[in-house]
């Protein structure tokens, strides 16, 4: 069992790694802080009060934005790399992402809708995430009703109105881009796309952990029912599981939880591909493994991304998506090269 | 287990695929459904394991009706190999088998010793011990097809149905494959295309032809020059083994 014991070794391996992550990452920043103060920051919050009281200056550098920030890419990315694996089984395509059926189109659309057209600014600082957030739910919604009109879902319907929705969205938000004189509000617009972590906060933080928590046990609690969609519709209803009503309930979670991560980084690409096909080079197919797997590696891939996105230009930030883009595509090819692994089918 | 269907009728983009077909398969039998290609042998089958909802008739297995059990429930009561594969995905041949166990388990439960070692004794009835650990998509396409019935005999169901299950396999499987099946004691409707398989190992044969049930009886009775001259516009010799069997012999095409 190759796979099985690659699991068992891995399992602990990661969970120490995303707290070893988080604890080296929270050290790395703009402002240049000796490690043991960081630390003792962190201590201090965690309720360590015998390490003394830091100075607040540092403790709000460490504690107000670094560490919300490294919570929110490991949150972010645990959800996108979980919505990635589970949209794969949802229309039984290794190709499909967790924006796959209109979901980028559509948060794209409730984006440019709050920052050009000012449309939900009820919703405060971050109308273009909840904006965002409504958009991804209700394209997911439409491609889940439209898939099944005239009888059940298919893997193939569910494509066909994903890309239909996506293009309407597309033309829609174009359009409104293409009306506006104003650079500055288009260049938002673009910077909203390219996803950033900087607007992390402890409050919204523990919204998204729960909703990610939660959605990604669901997800692990339905490892069999996954395992059995990769093999078809008709296998799986003659192995016990009705794939067509469960695929739209799937659909609809994983839209909950990439909204919430369009909703606080924007849009962030390539985690949500290329984390779950290199946990499947580790240890196969098996969804009951694949889970936990894909959440921590993709914590931990997004924590380590942000920093690269920190460091990388001196006094500056690059956009956390185009360095997903630039890493991951790389790593995809490797993936592709690699005969052993051949995305499943007969390479 | 019993199985009988009564009256199907099948509609697929218009056309009427099944035109009230009825079929029995009493506890234990082995009962093959022969006819030519597009007979609706597939889409009866279907209609047994629930993959597709007939709009007359109805299916009942064990006494119970089909359409009133949950999947899991008839998971329980059916298995069926198809030619279905994990397109895009990879599963090792093991993990294949395994997911017969589906229908027995419950929510988080996992797979365990026992199930393990169901699904490494289908292997080995198979004939693919040894072949655990390789995925799915790098077998042949025979030991694909073995891979799948060592799936539905994981299932235990007692009751089993086979679509084609000799396509892509050599004579000795074919035979061994039969064979198996045939020692497992459970219900068997397989639709098969060999009318010398059929003969030998199907108690009863029901014969389709354009939807409609042509005949039906022992192996003997069905299988005359006549009803192959005529359901499959071939001319056909009936001979006798040495072991005693009916063996066909196929001639020429006779036109309609």
């Amino acid at each position: 069992m190759k796979g099985k014991a690659a699991y068992r070794a891995a399992l602990p391996l990661l969970v120490i790694a995303l707290g070893a992550s988080i604890l080296l990452a929270v050290t790395i920043g703009s402002t240049k802080i000796p490690p043991q103060d960081v630390h003792k920051v962190v201590l201090y919050h965690l309720g360590l009060r015998g390490v003394g009281e830091p100075e607040g200056a540092v403790s709000d550098v460490v504690w107000l934005i670094r560490l919300p920030r490294l919570i929110l890419a490991a949150g972010v990315g645990a959800a996108l790399s979980v919505s990635g694996l589970v949209m794969q089984a949802v229309v039984r395509n290794p190709l499909a992402d967790p924006y796959v059926l209109g979901v980028s189109s559509g948060s794209y659309l409730g984006a440019v809708l709050a920052i050009l057209l000012g449309i939900g600014g009820a919703f405060g600082g971050n109308a273009a995430g909840v904006m965002a957030f409504i958009g991804a739910f209700a394209v997911s919604l439409s491609v889940a009703a439209l898939a099944s009109i005239g009888g059940r879902s298919s893997t193939v319907k569910l494509l066909l109105a994903g890309m239909a929705m996506s293009a309407v969205c597309s033309a829609f938000s174009n359009f409104i881009v293409y009306r506006t004189r104003d650079a500055s509000s288009v260049q938002a617009v673009l910077h909203w796309m390219m996803g950033s972590l900087g607007a992390a906060q402890w409050r919204t933080n523990a919204a998204i952990l729960f909703v990610v928590t939660l959605c990604t046990l669901f997800f692990y609690s339905q490892f069999r029912s996954l395992n059995l969609m990769l093999l078809g519709d008709e296998a799986a209803a003659t192995l016990g599981t009705d794939a067509r009503r469960r695929r739209i309930v799937y659909l609809l979670i994983s839209a909950l939880m990439v909204g919430f991560a369009v909703f606080s980084a924007g849009m962030i690409g390539f985690v949500g591909l290329v984390v779950p096909h290199a946990m499947r080079m580790l240890s196969g197919s098996d969804h009951r493994r694949l889970i936990p797997l894909c959440a921590l590696s993709g914590a931990i891939f997004l924590v380590w991304a942000d920093v690269l996105c920190r460091v990388v230009i001196p006094g500056a930030e690059l956009p956390i998506g185009i360095l997903t883009a630039m890493i991951g595509a790389p790593c995809f090819v490797y993936l592709m090269a690699r005969r052993k692994y051949g995305f499943g089918g007969d390479a | 287990m019993r199985v009988q269907a009564e009256g199907l009728r099948v509609q697929i983009g218009g056309a009427e695929i099944l035109r009230g077909v009825s079929l029995e398969a009493k506890s234990g039998e082995f009962v093959g459904i022969i006819g030519p290609n597009g007979s609706g042998k597939s889409t009866l089958l279907k209609c047994l394991c629930r993959v597709l909802q007939p709009v007359r008739g109805s299916v009942s297995i064990g006494g119970a009706a089909l359409a009133s059990m949950t999947y899991r429930e008839s998971a329980k009561r059916v298995a069926v190999v198809a030619q279905h594969a994990p397109a895009g995905f990879d599963f090792t041949a093991l993990e294949m088998a395994l997911l017969g166990r589906a229908p027995h388990k419950r929510g988080l439960e996992r797979d365990g010793a026992r199930d393990y070692e169901i699904a490494r004794a289908a292997m080995e009835t198979v004939g693919l011990a040894g072949l655990e650990e390789r995925t799915f998509s790098t077998l042949s396409g025979g030991e694909r097809q073995r891979v799948l019935l060592a799936q539905a005999l994981t299932q235990q169901t007692p009751c089993l149905l086979l679509d084609e299950p000799t396509n892509h396999l050599d004579i000795h499987h074919q035979l061994r494959l039969m064979e198996i099946v045939k020692s497992l004691g459970v219900t068997v409707i397989a639709a098969i295309h060999d009318l010398n398989l059929a003969a030998a190992y199907c108690d009863r044969l029901y014969v389709l032809r354009d939807g409609e049930m042509a005949a039906s009886g022992a192996a003997g009775d069905v299988l005359t020059r006549a009803l192959i001259r005529d359901v499959y516009g071939v001319d056909a010799e009936i001979l006798r083994s040495r072991a005693g069997g009916n063996h066909i012999a196929f001639s020429k095409i006779v036109e309609f």
